[in-house]
Protein backbone atom coordinates (compact mmCIF):
# COMPACT_ATOMS: atom_id res chain seq x y z
CA UNK A 1 0.00 0.00 0.00
CA UNK A 2 2.60 2.27 1.09
CA UNK A 3 4.66 1.35 -2.25
CA UNK A 4 1.48 2.81 -4.65
CA UNK A 5 0.91 5.47 -2.45
CA UNK A 6 4.07 6.75 -3.46
CA UNK A 7 4.09 5.62 -6.76
CA UNK A 8 0.91 7.59 -7.09
CA UNK A 9 2.46 10.88 -5.63
CA UNK A 10 5.11 10.37 -7.81
CA UNK A 11 2.52 10.48 -10.82
CA UNK A 12 0.42 13.11 -8.94
CA UNK A 13 3.36 15.42 -8.67
CA UNK A 14 5.17 14.52 -12.55
CA UNK A 15 1.51 15.32 -13.86
CA UNK A 16 1.05 18.76 -11.94
CA UNK A 17 4.38 19.96 -12.75
CA UNK A 18 3.08 19.31 -16.83
CA UNK A 19 -0.57 21.20 -15.74
CA UNK A 20 1.77 24.07 -14.47
CA UNK A 21 3.92 24.00 -17.26
CA UNK A 22 0.69 24.34 -19.96
CA UNK A 23 -1.24 26.65 -17.96
CA UNK A 24 1.64 29.28 -17.33
CA UNK A 25 0.98 30.53 -20.81
CA UNK A 26 -2.15 30.75 -20.18
CA UNK A 27 -2.76 32.11 -16.84
CA UNK A 28 0.22 34.73 -18.74
CA UNK A 29 -2.26 36.01 -21.28
CA UNK A 30 -5.23 35.79 -19.30
CA UNK A 31 -3.84 38.24 -16.60
CA UNK A 32 -1.68 40.66 -19.03
CA UNK A 33 -4.19 40.97 -22.20
CA UNK A 34 -7.79 39.78 -20.68
CA UNK A 35 -8.02 37.04 -22.88
CA UNK A 36 -9.66 33.66 -22.22
CA UNK A 37 -7.43 31.75 -25.17
CA UNK A 38 -9.81 29.03 -25.50
CA UNK A 39 -6.90 27.54 -28.07
CA UNK A 40 -4.28 27.05 -25.43
CA UNK A 41 -5.01 23.14 -25.24
CA UNK A 42 -4.59 22.99 -28.91
CA UNK A 43 -0.68 24.23 -28.63
CA UNK A 44 -0.35 21.46 -26.52
CA UNK A 45 -1.93 19.05 -28.77
CA UNK A 46 0.29 20.34 -31.54
CA UNK A 47 3.55 19.38 -29.03
CA UNK A 48 2.68 16.34 -28.98
CA UNK A 49 2.16 15.78 -32.16
CA UNK A 50 5.08 17.38 -33.45
CA UNK A 51 7.17 14.95 -31.01
CA UNK A 52 5.65 12.25 -31.76
CA UNK A 53 6.48 12.79 -35.64
CA UNK A 54 10.15 13.73 -34.56
CA UNK A 55 10.46 10.67 -32.82
CA UNK A 56 8.44 8.64 -35.70
CA UNK A 57 10.95 9.59 -37.80
CA UNK A 58 13.87 10.57 -36.74
CA UNK A 59 14.74 8.33 -34.05
CA UNK A 60 15.16 11.52 -31.44
CA UNK A 61 12.87 12.47 -28.31
CA UNK A 62 15.10 15.24 -27.15
CA UNK A 63 14.68 16.84 -30.75
CA UNK A 64 11.20 16.30 -30.72
CA UNK A 65 10.98 17.91 -27.44
CA UNK A 66 13.10 20.83 -28.80
CA UNK A 67 11.00 21.14 -32.02
CA UNK A 68 8.01 21.28 -29.81
CA UNK A 69 8.35 24.29 -28.20
CA UNK A 70 9.76 26.07 -31.59
CA UNK A 71 6.89 25.56 -33.90
CA UNK A 72 4.72 26.03 -30.75
CA UNK A 73 6.02 29.67 -30.45
CA UNK A 74 6.41 30.25 -34.20
CA UNK A 75 2.20 29.06 -34.89
CA UNK A 76 1.66 30.98 -31.32
CA UNK A 77 3.55 34.36 -32.60
CA UNK A 78 1.76 34.01 -35.78
CA UNK A 79 -1.40 33.15 -34.26
CA UNK A 80 -1.07 36.22 -31.59
CA UNK A 81 -0.32 38.88 -34.89
CA UNK A 82 -3.48 37.10 -37.25
CA UNK A 83 -6.11 36.66 -34.58
CA UNK A 84 -5.37 37.69 -31.18
CA UNK A 85 -4.25 40.88 -31.10
CA UNK A 86 -6.87 42.04 -33.82
CA UNK A 87 -10.05 40.48 -31.68
CA UNK A 88 -8.56 41.70 -28.35
CA UNK A 89 -8.56 45.01 -29.42
CA UNK A 90 -12.15 45.34 -30.53
CA UNK A 91 -13.14 43.51 -27.12
CA UNK A 92 -11.92 40.48 -24.94
CA UNK A 93 -15.77 38.66 -26.02
CA UNK A 94 -14.53 38.63 -29.52
CA UNK A 95 -11.30 37.01 -28.90
CA UNK A 96 -12.59 34.66 -26.90
CA UNK A 97 -14.88 33.62 -29.68
CA UNK A 98 -12.00 33.62 -32.65
CA UNK A 99 -10.20 31.15 -30.54
CA UNK A 100 -12.88 29.19 -29.84
CA UNK A 101 -13.12 28.79 -33.48
CA UNK A 102 -9.72 28.35 -33.62
CA UNK A 103 -9.66 25.57 -31.09
CA UNK A 104 -12.02 23.79 -33.46
CA UNK A 105 -9.69 23.80 -36.35
CA UNK A 106 -6.98 23.05 -34.72
CA UNK A 107 -8.52 19.87 -33.59
CA UNK A 108 -10.37 19.10 -36.93
CA UNK A 109 -6.78 19.61 -38.53
CA UNK A 110 -5.37 17.42 -36.28
CA UNK A 111 -7.74 14.29 -36.71
CA UNK A 112 -7.80 15.10 -40.75
CA UNK A 113 -3.67 14.72 -40.81
CA UNK A 114 -2.82 12.41 -38.11
CA UNK A 115 -6.45 10.48 -37.45
CA UNK A 116 -8.67 9.91 -34.58
CA UNK A 117 -6.42 7.04 -32.81
CA UNK A 118 -3.95 7.90 -30.08
CA UNK A 119 -0.56 8.08 -31.08
CA UNK A 120 1.11 6.14 -28.30
CA UNK A 121 5.05 7.34 -27.69
CA UNK A 122 7.02 4.77 -26.21
CA UNK A 123 8.60 5.22 -22.91
CA UNK A 124 12.40 6.17 -22.72
CA UNK A 125 14.89 5.45 -20.53
CA UNK A 126 12.94 1.99 -18.55
CA UNK A 127 12.83 1.99 -15.19
CA UNK A 128 14.39 1.87 -12.11
CA UNK A 129 14.33 0.11 -8.89
CA UNK A 130 14.15 1.99 -6.10
CA UNK A 131 15.03 0.47 -2.63
CA UNK A 132 14.93 2.14 0.61
CA UNK A 133 13.68 1.53 4.11
CA UNK A 134 10.61 -0.35 3.74
CA UNK A 135 10.15 0.39 0.14
CA UNK A 136 10.45 -1.57 -2.89
CA UNK A 137 8.83 -0.92 -6.20
CA UNK A 138 10.24 -0.17 -10.02
CA UNK A 139 9.45 3.42 -11.40
CA UNK A 140 9.64 4.62 -14.94
CA UNK A 141 12.72 6.78 -15.35
CA UNK A 142 10.91 9.13 -17.89
CA UNK A 143 8.37 10.12 -14.92
CA UNK A 144 11.52 11.24 -13.38
CA UNK A 145 13.17 13.05 -16.04
CA UNK A 146 9.77 15.13 -16.88
CA UNK A 147 9.65 15.90 -13.73
CA UNK A 148 13.45 17.70 -14.00
CA UNK A 149 12.38 19.30 -17.11
CA UNK A 150 9.04 20.81 -15.82
CA UNK A 151 11.16 22.12 -12.99
CA UNK A 152 13.91 23.64 -14.82
CA UNK A 153 11.42 25.13 -17.53
CA UNK A 154 9.30 26.30 -14.43
CA UNK A 155 12.03 28.13 -12.57
CA UNK A 156 13.53 29.61 -15.60
CA UNK A 157 10.00 31.05 -15.84
CA UNK A 158 10.20 32.33 -12.56
CA UNK A 159 13.69 34.23 -12.82
CA UNK A 160 12.37 35.96 -16.25
CA UNK A 161 9.93 37.35 -14.05
CA UNK A 162 11.39 38.15 -10.78
CA UNK A 163 14.96 39.20 -12.55
CA UNK A 164 14.11 40.31 -16.19
CA UNK A 165 13.32 43.68 -17.42
CA UNK A 166 10.67 42.43 -19.48
CA UNK A 167 9.53 39.95 -17.17
CA UNK A 168 8.77 42.59 -14.27
CA UNK A 169 7.37 44.59 -16.78
CA UNK A 170 4.99 42.00 -18.36
CA UNK A 171 4.29 41.59 -14.20
CA UNK A 172 3.68 45.88 -13.99
CA UNK A 173 1.31 45.34 -16.96
CA UNK A 174 -0.70 42.19 -14.97
CA UNK A 175 -1.08 44.51 -12.60
CA UNK A 176 -2.26 47.84 -14.30
CA UNK A 177 -1.75 48.04 -18.12
CA UNK A 178 -2.11 51.59 -18.40
CA UNK A 179 0.34 52.33 -15.87
CA UNK A 180 2.77 50.68 -17.28
CA UNK A 181 1.91 51.91 -20.80
CA UNK A 182 2.44 55.39 -19.46
CA UNK A 183 6.28 54.07 -18.04
CA UNK A 184 7.01 53.73 -21.64
CA UNK A 185 6.24 49.97 -21.83
CA UNK A 186 4.94 48.52 -24.64
CA UNK A 187 2.35 46.68 -23.57
CA UNK A 188 1.61 45.21 -27.22
CA UNK A 189 4.78 43.88 -27.64
CA UNK A 190 5.65 42.23 -23.95
CA UNK A 191 2.15 40.43 -24.14
CA UNK A 192 3.35 39.06 -28.39
CA UNK A 193 6.33 38.10 -26.22
CA UNK A 194 5.01 36.32 -23.62
CA UNK A 195 2.07 34.83 -25.71
CA UNK A 196 4.99 33.31 -27.90
CA UNK A 197 6.45 32.13 -24.72
CA UNK A 198 4.03 30.69 -23.25
CA UNK A 199 2.68 28.58 -26.00
CA UNK A 200 6.27 27.22 -26.86
CA UNK A 201 6.07 25.93 -23.15
CA UNK A 202 2.38 24.61 -23.52
CA UNK A 203 4.19 22.56 -27.01
CA UNK A 204 6.87 21.60 -24.64
CA UNK A 205 4.22 20.16 -22.14
CA UNK A 206 2.81 18.34 -24.88
CA UNK A 207 5.87 17.06 -26.09
CA UNK A 208 6.41 16.04 -22.67
CA UNK A 209 2.90 14.49 -21.59
CA UNK A 210 3.41 12.36 -25.02
CA UNK A 211 4.76 9.07 -23.45
CA UNK A 212 2.48 9.59 -20.35
CA UNK A 213 -0.34 10.67 -21.49
CA UNK A 214 -0.33 8.94 -25.33
CA UNK A 215 -1.49 12.16 -28.25
CA UNK A 216 -4.55 12.52 -29.82
CA UNK A 217 -6.87 15.28 -31.48
CA UNK A 218 -9.27 16.14 -28.38
CA UNK A 219 -6.28 16.41 -25.76
CA UNK A 220 -6.14 19.69 -25.57
CA UNK A 221 -9.76 20.48 -26.05
CA UNK A 222 -10.51 18.07 -23.33
CA UNK A 223 -8.15 19.72 -20.64
CA UNK A 224 -8.90 23.60 -20.94
CA UNK A 225 -11.57 23.67 -18.00
CA UNK A 226 -9.13 22.14 -16.12
CA UNK A 227 -6.24 24.78 -17.31
CA UNK A 228 -8.53 27.78 -16.47
CA UNK A 229 -9.35 26.60 -13.08
CA UNK A 230 -5.66 26.13 -12.39
CA UNK A 231 -4.69 29.71 -13.50
CA UNK A 232 -7.53 31.10 -11.66
CA UNK A 233 -6.59 29.36 -8.23
CA UNK A 234 -3.03 30.06 -8.45
CA UNK A 235 -3.47 33.49 -9.38
CA UNK A 236 -2.63 35.46 -12.66
CA UNK A 237 1.12 35.61 -13.74
CA UNK A 238 1.91 33.83 -10.61
CA UNK A 239 4.72 30.64 -11.27
CA UNK A 240 4.46 29.37 -7.44
CA UNK A 241 0.55 29.81 -7.58
CA UNK A 242 0.36 27.93 -10.65
CA UNK A 243 2.67 24.97 -9.46
CA UNK A 244 1.15 24.73 -6.00
CA UNK A 245 -2.22 24.82 -7.54
CA UNK A 246 -1.73 21.98 -10.41
CA UNK A 247 0.47 19.82 -8.34
CA UNK A 248 -2.27 20.09 -5.76
CA UNK A 249 -4.72 19.05 -8.57
CA UNK A 250 -2.32 16.28 -9.69
CA UNK A 251 -1.91 14.85 -5.89
CA UNK A 252 -5.45 15.19 -5.37
CA UNK A 253 -6.62 12.96 -8.96
CA UNK A 254 -3.37 10.76 -8.53
CA UNK A 255 -4.34 9.84 -5.05
CA UNK A 256 -7.65 9.71 -5.11
CA UNK A 257 -8.14 7.27 -7.82
CA UNK A 258 -6.32 4.67 -5.27
CA UNK A 259 -9.30 4.53 -3.57
CA UNK A 260 -11.97 6.03 -5.71
CA UNK A 261 -12.95 5.48 -9.76
CA UNK A 262 -11.45 7.60 -12.13
CA UNK A 263 -14.50 9.47 -12.49
CA UNK A 264 -15.09 10.55 -9.06
CA UNK A 265 -11.80 11.07 -8.37
CA UNK A 266 -11.20 14.11 -10.92
CA UNK A 267 -14.71 15.50 -9.39
CA UNK A 268 -12.89 15.53 -5.87
CA UNK A 269 -10.19 17.18 -7.48
CA UNK A 270 -12.05 19.94 -9.30
CA UNK A 271 -13.93 19.86 -5.71
CA UNK A 272 -11.07 20.69 -3.81
CA UNK A 273 -10.05 23.57 -6.05
CA UNK A 274 -13.63 25.36 -5.88
CA UNK A 275 -12.58 24.94 -2.04
CA UNK A 276 -9.64 26.90 -2.31
CA UNK A 277 -11.16 29.60 -4.62
CA UNK A 278 -14.00 30.25 -2.39
CA UNK A 279 -11.67 30.56 0.60
CA UNK A 280 -9.00 32.86 -1.26
CA UNK A 281 -11.35 34.43 -4.05
CA UNK A 282 -8.16 36.30 -5.43
CA UNK A 283 -6.61 32.64 -5.99
CA UNK A 284 -3.70 31.27 -4.30
CA UNK A 285 -0.69 34.14 -5.20
CA UNK A 286 -3.36 36.19 -6.90
CA UNK A 287 -2.28 39.72 -7.63
CA UNK A 288 -5.05 41.88 -6.05
CA UNK A 289 -5.97 44.58 -8.84
CA UNK A 290 -5.49 41.75 -11.51
CA UNK A 291 -9.05 40.53 -9.89
CA UNK A 292 -10.87 43.83 -8.86
CA UNK B 1 7.78 77.73 -28.56
CA UNK B 2 6.19 76.08 -25.56
CA UNK B 3 7.49 72.78 -23.91
CA UNK B 4 3.66 71.85 -24.15
CA UNK B 5 0.85 73.38 -25.49
CA UNK B 6 -2.61 72.58 -25.90
CA UNK B 7 -4.70 74.08 -28.25
CA UNK B 8 -8.31 73.71 -28.57
CA UNK B 9 -8.41 70.11 -26.89
CA UNK B 10 -11.97 68.33 -26.77
CA UNK B 11 -11.89 65.07 -24.70
CA UNK B 12 -14.89 62.47 -24.49
CA UNK B 13 -15.64 60.12 -22.36
CA UNK B 14 -18.58 58.14 -24.64
CA UNK B 15 -21.10 60.52 -24.98
CA UNK B 16 -20.03 62.40 -22.26
CA UNK B 17 -18.39 65.95 -23.15
CA UNK B 18 -15.71 66.69 -20.91
CA UNK B 19 -13.25 68.74 -22.12
CA UNK B 20 -14.60 71.77 -23.78
CA UNK B 21 -11.99 73.29 -25.59
CA UNK B 22 -8.99 73.43 -23.37
CA UNK B 23 -6.04 75.94 -24.51
CA UNK B 24 -2.83 76.36 -22.27
CA UNK B 25 0.72 76.31 -22.46
CA UNK B 26 3.81 75.21 -19.90
CA UNK B 27 7.31 76.95 -20.80
CA UNK B 28 10.59 75.05 -20.32
CA UNK B 29 11.41 74.56 -16.55
CA UNK B 30 8.52 76.18 -15.59
CA UNK B 31 6.04 74.60 -12.62
CA UNK B 32 2.43 75.22 -13.72
CA UNK B 33 -1.18 74.76 -11.91
CA UNK B 34 -4.16 73.23 -13.20
CA UNK B 35 -6.37 74.61 -10.64
CA UNK B 36 -10.09 73.43 -10.34
CA UNK B 37 -13.11 71.85 -8.09
CA UNK B 38 -13.39 67.70 -8.22
CA UNK B 39 -14.85 66.25 -11.34
CA UNK B 40 -14.06 69.82 -13.90
CA UNK B 41 -11.77 67.98 -15.71
CA UNK B 42 -8.41 68.49 -14.32
CA UNK B 43 -7.80 64.45 -14.48
CA UNK B 44 -9.05 64.40 -18.02
CA UNK B 45 -6.86 66.92 -18.80
CA UNK B 46 -3.26 64.98 -18.04
CA UNK B 47 -4.45 62.13 -19.65
CA UNK B 48 -5.50 63.52 -22.61
CA UNK B 49 -1.89 64.46 -22.66
CA UNK B 50 -0.94 61.05 -22.31
CA UNK B 51 -2.99 59.67 -25.00
CA UNK B 52 -4.76 57.87 -21.75
CA UNK B 53 -7.80 58.93 -23.12
CA UNK B 54 -7.47 59.70 -26.76
CA UNK B 55 -8.67 63.47 -27.74
CA UNK B 56 -11.48 63.65 -30.18
CA UNK B 57 -10.28 67.20 -31.51
CA UNK B 58 -7.14 69.62 -31.15
CA UNK B 59 -3.44 69.45 -30.38
CA UNK B 60 -1.47 68.06 -28.23
CA UNK B 61 2.08 69.91 -29.24
CA UNK B 62 5.19 69.09 -27.26
CA UNK B 63 8.65 69.75 -28.38
CA UNK B 64 7.02 71.31 -31.63
CA UNK B 65 5.43 68.12 -32.42
CA UNK B 66 1.33 67.36 -32.14
CA UNK B 67 1.14 64.26 -29.93
CA UNK B 68 -2.53 64.07 -29.65
CA UNK B 69 -3.25 60.05 -30.03
CA UNK B 70 -0.08 58.92 -30.24
CA UNK B 71 0.22 55.32 -27.76
CA UNK B 72 1.31 56.57 -24.51
CA UNK B 73 4.44 54.65 -24.14
CA UNK B 74 5.69 56.55 -26.96
CA UNK B 75 4.80 59.47 -25.49
CA UNK B 76 6.50 58.40 -22.42
CA UNK B 77 9.53 57.97 -23.96
CA UNK B 78 9.05 61.01 -25.76
CA UNK B 79 10.38 62.81 -22.43
CA UNK B 80 6.81 63.41 -20.33
CA UNK B 81 6.04 61.27 -17.06
CA UNK B 82 3.18 60.76 -15.04
CA UNK B 83 2.40 60.52 -11.60
CA UNK B 84 -1.38 59.35 -11.26
CA UNK B 85 -4.05 60.28 -8.82
CA UNK B 86 -4.64 57.61 -6.00
CA UNK B 87 -0.46 56.59 -6.95
CA UNK B 88 -1.47 53.25 -8.44
CA UNK B 89 1.35 51.49 -7.52
CA UNK B 90 1.86 47.94 -8.91
CA UNK B 91 1.14 46.05 -5.58
CA UNK B 92 2.82 42.82 -6.15
CA UNK B 93 6.20 44.75 -7.01
CA UNK B 94 8.99 45.59 -4.94
CA UNK B 95 10.62 49.34 -4.80
CA UNK B 96 13.45 48.08 -6.43
CA UNK B 97 11.31 46.80 -9.28
CA UNK B 98 9.09 49.50 -9.65
CA UNK B 99 12.02 52.06 -10.62
CA UNK B 100 13.04 48.83 -13.06
CA UNK B 101 9.36 49.19 -14.68
CA UNK B 102 9.80 52.39 -16.81
CA UNK B 103 11.72 51.89 -20.46
CA UNK B 104 14.13 55.19 -20.60
CA UNK B 105 15.31 56.22 -24.13
CA UNK B 106 18.64 54.62 -24.38
CA UNK B 107 20.69 57.68 -23.66
CA UNK B 108 18.98 57.30 -20.11
CA UNK B 109 22.14 55.87 -17.76
CA UNK B 110 19.53 54.00 -15.15
CA UNK B 111 22.47 53.90 -12.64
CA UNK B 112 22.53 57.68 -12.36
CA UNK B 113 18.72 57.72 -12.57
CA UNK B 114 18.66 55.55 -9.13
CA UNK B 115 20.87 57.66 -7.14
CA UNK B 116 19.25 60.27 -8.41
CA UNK B 117 16.12 59.19 -6.98
CA UNK B 118 17.31 57.43 -3.64
CA UNK B 119 18.93 60.81 -3.05
CA UNK B 120 15.53 63.16 -3.19
CA UNK B 121 14.08 59.98 -1.53
CA UNK B 122 16.40 58.51 1.17
CA UNK B 123 13.54 56.55 2.87
CA UNK B 124 13.10 54.05 -0.69
CA UNK B 125 16.59 53.17 -0.63
CA UNK B 126 16.43 51.61 2.81
CA UNK B 127 13.24 49.80 1.63
CA UNK B 128 14.21 49.38 -1.80
CA UNK B 129 13.57 45.22 -1.29
CA UNK B 130 10.28 45.79 0.31
CA UNK B 131 6.65 45.22 -1.50
CA UNK B 132 5.60 48.63 -2.59
CA UNK B 133 1.73 47.65 -1.03
CA UNK B 134 3.64 47.22 2.47
CA UNK B 135 4.87 50.92 2.01
CA UNK B 136 2.71 54.03 4.07
CA UNK B 137 0.79 56.01 1.66
CA UNK B 138 3.50 58.87 1.72
CA UNK B 139 6.13 56.43 0.95
CA UNK B 140 4.27 55.31 -2.07
CA UNK B 141 3.49 58.89 -3.40
CA UNK B 142 7.78 59.16 -2.99
CA UNK B 143 7.50 56.16 -4.76
CA UNK B 144 5.52 56.93 -7.66
CA UNK B 145 6.95 60.27 -7.96
CA UNK B 146 10.41 58.31 -8.49
CA UNK B 147 9.02 55.90 -10.57
CA UNK B 148 8.11 58.89 -13.02
CA UNK B 149 11.45 59.98 -12.67
CA UNK B 150 13.51 57.12 -13.70
CA UNK B 151 12.66 58.29 -17.21
CA UNK B 152 14.35 61.49 -16.89
CA UNK B 153 11.34 63.51 -18.43
CA UNK B 154 11.16 66.70 -19.46
CA UNK B 155 7.87 67.10 -18.79
CA UNK B 156 6.07 65.86 -15.24
CA UNK B 157 2.51 65.87 -14.90
CA UNK B 158 1.10 64.80 -11.65
CA UNK B 159 -2.62 64.81 -11.05
CA UNK B 160 -3.17 65.69 -7.29
CA UNK B 161 0.22 64.92 -6.00
CA UNK B 162 -0.55 66.02 -2.37
CA UNK B 163 -3.84 64.84 -1.82
CA UNK B 164 -4.62 62.52 1.00
CA UNK B 165 -1.41 63.44 2.63
CA UNK B 166 0.01 64.79 5.99
CA UNK B 167 0.85 68.50 6.21
CA UNK B 168 5.22 66.98 6.87
CA UNK B 169 4.56 64.84 3.94
CA UNK B 170 3.17 67.56 2.02
CA UNK B 171 6.18 69.31 3.08
CA UNK B 172 8.49 66.61 1.39
CA UNK B 173 6.94 66.59 -1.72
CA UNK B 174 7.04 70.52 -2.21
CA UNK B 175 11.04 70.15 -1.30
CA UNK B 176 11.08 67.65 -3.53
CA UNK B 177 9.83 69.18 -6.63
CA UNK B 178 11.24 71.88 -5.83
CA UNK B 179 14.68 69.71 -6.22
CA UNK B 180 13.09 68.39 -9.47
CA UNK B 181 12.56 71.88 -10.96
CA UNK B 182 16.15 73.13 -10.41
CA UNK B 183 17.17 70.28 -12.07
CA UNK B 184 15.47 71.43 -15.57
CA UNK B 185 12.42 69.44 -15.17
CA UNK B 186 8.92 71.37 -16.07
CA UNK B 187 5.84 70.92 -13.82
CA UNK B 188 2.41 70.73 -14.72
CA UNK B 189 0.27 69.26 -12.23
CA UNK B 190 -3.85 69.50 -11.11
CA UNK B 191 -4.56 70.40 -8.03
CA UNK B 192 -7.91 71.57 -5.77
CA UNK B 193 -5.94 73.57 -3.17
CA UNK B 194 -5.11 76.97 -4.51
CA UNK B 195 -2.73 77.69 -1.22
CA UNK B 196 -0.66 74.50 -1.78
CA UNK B 197 -0.51 74.90 -5.43
CA UNK B 198 1.65 78.50 -5.76
CA UNK B 199 3.77 76.97 -3.00
CA UNK B 200 4.99 75.09 -6.19
CA UNK B 201 3.66 76.64 -9.31
CA UNK B 202 4.49 80.03 -10.74
CA UNK B 203 1.42 80.63 -12.38
CA UNK B 204 -1.89 78.37 -12.78
CA UNK B 205 -5.04 78.09 -15.11
CA UNK B 206 -8.33 77.54 -13.60
CA UNK B 207 -10.66 74.94 -14.94
CA UNK B 208 -14.13 74.74 -14.37
CA UNK B 209 -16.49 72.11 -16.50
CA UNK B 210 -14.14 71.60 -19.18
CA UNK B 211 -13.15 74.66 -20.14
CA UNK B 212 -10.51 76.97 -18.71
CA UNK B 213 -12.10 80.42 -17.32
CA UNK B 214 -9.31 81.74 -15.86
CA UNK B 215 -5.28 82.45 -16.02
CA UNK B 216 -2.82 84.07 -13.58
CA UNK B 217 0.70 84.04 -11.76
CA UNK B 218 0.74 83.56 -8.31
CA UNK B 219 0.22 86.82 -6.69
CA UNK B 220 -2.55 87.73 -9.15
CA UNK B 221 -4.31 84.77 -7.98
CA UNK B 222 -3.63 84.52 -4.29
CA UNK B 223 -4.26 88.08 -3.92
CA UNK B 224 -7.98 87.42 -6.06
CA UNK B 225 -9.92 86.40 -3.49
CA UNK B 226 -13.46 86.38 -5.24
CA UNK B 227 -11.86 84.57 -8.23
CA UNK B 228 -11.03 81.80 -5.72
CA UNK B 229 -14.17 81.62 -3.92
CA UNK B 230 -15.79 81.71 -6.99
CA UNK B 231 -13.79 78.95 -9.13
CA UNK B 232 -12.32 77.18 -6.49
CA UNK B 233 -14.83 77.04 -3.59
CA UNK B 234 -11.98 78.62 -1.13
CA UNK B 235 -13.46 80.70 1.95
CA UNK B 236 -12.65 84.38 2.19
CA UNK B 237 -13.47 87.91 2.66
CA UNK B 238 -14.99 89.83 -0.01
CA UNK B 239 -13.24 92.56 -0.85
Amino acid sequence: MTDLLITQSLNGITSGLIFALITLGLSIVLGLMGVMNFAHGSFYMFGGYIAYMMFANLGSFWLGLAAAALVCGAIGLALFVIIVRPLAKRSPLEALLGLVGVSMIFEQAARTIWGAEPKVLPIPFGTVQIQAFSLNFSYPVYFLVAMVISIVVLAGMSLLFRHTDVGIRCLAAIQDREMASSMGVNVNLVSAFMFTVGMAVAGLAGGLAGPIFSVYPNMGIELIGMLFVIAIVGGMGSVAGTVIAAITLGLAKSISSIFISGNLSEILAFALLLVILLIRPRGLMGIASVMD
Amino acid sequence: MSLLELSELHTYYGLAYVLQGISLACEEGEAVALLGRNGQGKTTTIKSIMSLVVPRRGRVMFLGKNIAGWPPHVISRKGISVVPESRRIFPALSVLDHLRVPVAPPQVDRAERLKFVFDLFPELRTKKNENARDLSGGQQQMLVIARALMMKPRLLLLDEPMEGLSPKLIKRVIEALTIIQDNGVTIFFASTNCELAFRIANRAYIIEKGRIVHHAGRDELLGDVEVQRHYLGVRGQKK
